[in-house]
């Protein structure tokens, strides 16, 4: 029988300006990712820094340059709600590939942050 | 059906810039579902939005950065046209959490004697901001069936031209795609 399990992964942004790549293993038992939400130690500096490109299994689900501001979900949203719905992408070698860039804005001023990857996952 | 979304920065630089732009979609996209936008500012942004006690009930009209439009080669009109806001100015509106009295008065744009006579109020840093207070980010479904693979679009800025100067900033702007998956035997 299927269940529902969810994945974390963080990636420490340690440089203004730049890029951070890293690759993730999920369980084997896991079929498929149905849903993908991003977050933060410090919600400002995501929601106006950060882009990152997203591969599952080798196939890319966000491309680059797509901001992390539309993966973010906030209070306002009911806690049910807030994965962003891929639909249901096979977890196949189970590789995740998170591609993230950090890019100035006259909003924010850089401090470190740490950029969470959750992941909500169909398990056999 | 398969999802996919292509992303097109654009980086405006001059005040009333019109930017012209070409996408190429791949091959198999059998229609654009979705679209959405977003910004990034390459200075400081000087514009804070500030709540008083007389416009605390008022909507305030939320900076609008430029105006988007997209269209397709073969097909006649328009298919896409939006206002690309810089941010949503009534985030706190309903949230009667956030009240002057506890909020602004420490703020440096305050006037002096709205400071003075706030200043023994109680501390809240409880500050409505969009990762807090947004909704559901979702981009703006459309249906539309390209009759080419290339998509036009139009950028013409507006917050140079209301600020009288020119302010960088770069907009993004995603087409959601469906593509038929082939299926091989």
């Amino acid at each position: 029988m299927s269940k529902l399990i969810k994945k974390r992964f963080d990636i420490a942004v340690t440089q203004a300006n730049g890029s951070f790549s890293k690759t993730f293993d999920l369980d084997k038992n896991i079929t498929h990712v149905k849903g993908v939400l991003l977050s933060s130690d410090k919600d400002d500096l995501l929601y106006f820094r950060g882009t990152q490109k997203i591969e599952i299994n080798k196939e890319e689900v966000f491309p680059e340059n797509f901001e992390s501001k539309l993966l973010l979900s906030g209070i306002g949203v009911a806690p049910n709600q807030r994965y962003y719905d891929i639909g249901s992408v096979p977890a196949g070698n189970g590789t995740v590939k998170i591609e993230y860039k950090d890019n100035p804005d006259g909003r924010t001023q850089y401090a470190p942050y740490r950029v969470s990857l959750y992941l909500l996952c169909q398990a056999d | 059906m398969k999802q996919q979304v292509a992303v097109q920065t654009l980086r405006i630089t001059r005040k009333e810039e019109v930017r012209y732009f070409s996408l190429r979609l791949p091959l198999g996209v059998s229609r654009i579902i979705g679209i959405e936008t977003g910004l990034r500012l390459l200075e400081q942004d000087f514009i804070v939005p500030y709540i008083t006690p007389n416009n605390q009930f008022i909507l305030p009209q939320s900076t609008i950065a430029g105006t988007l439009k997209l269209q397709s080669p073969g097909n006649s009109n328009l298919f896409y046209i939006k206002e690309v806001v810089k941010s949503d100015a009534s985030l706190m509106q309903g949230d009667f959490s956030f009240t002057y009295f506890t909020v602004n008065y420490k703020d440096q744009n305050a006037p002096p004697d709205f400071i003075s006579r706030n200043y023994n109020a109680p501390v809240s840093y409880w500050k409505p901001s969009p990762w807090t207070h947004n909704r559901l980010t979702e981009e703006e479904s459309i249906s539309f069936e390209p009759s080419s693979r290339i998509i036009n679009g139009l950028y013409t800025d507006e917050y140079g031209k209301a600020m009288c100067r020119d302010c960088p900033y770069v907009v993004s702007v995603y087409i959601w795609y469906e593509t038929a998956e082939c299926k091989t035997n």
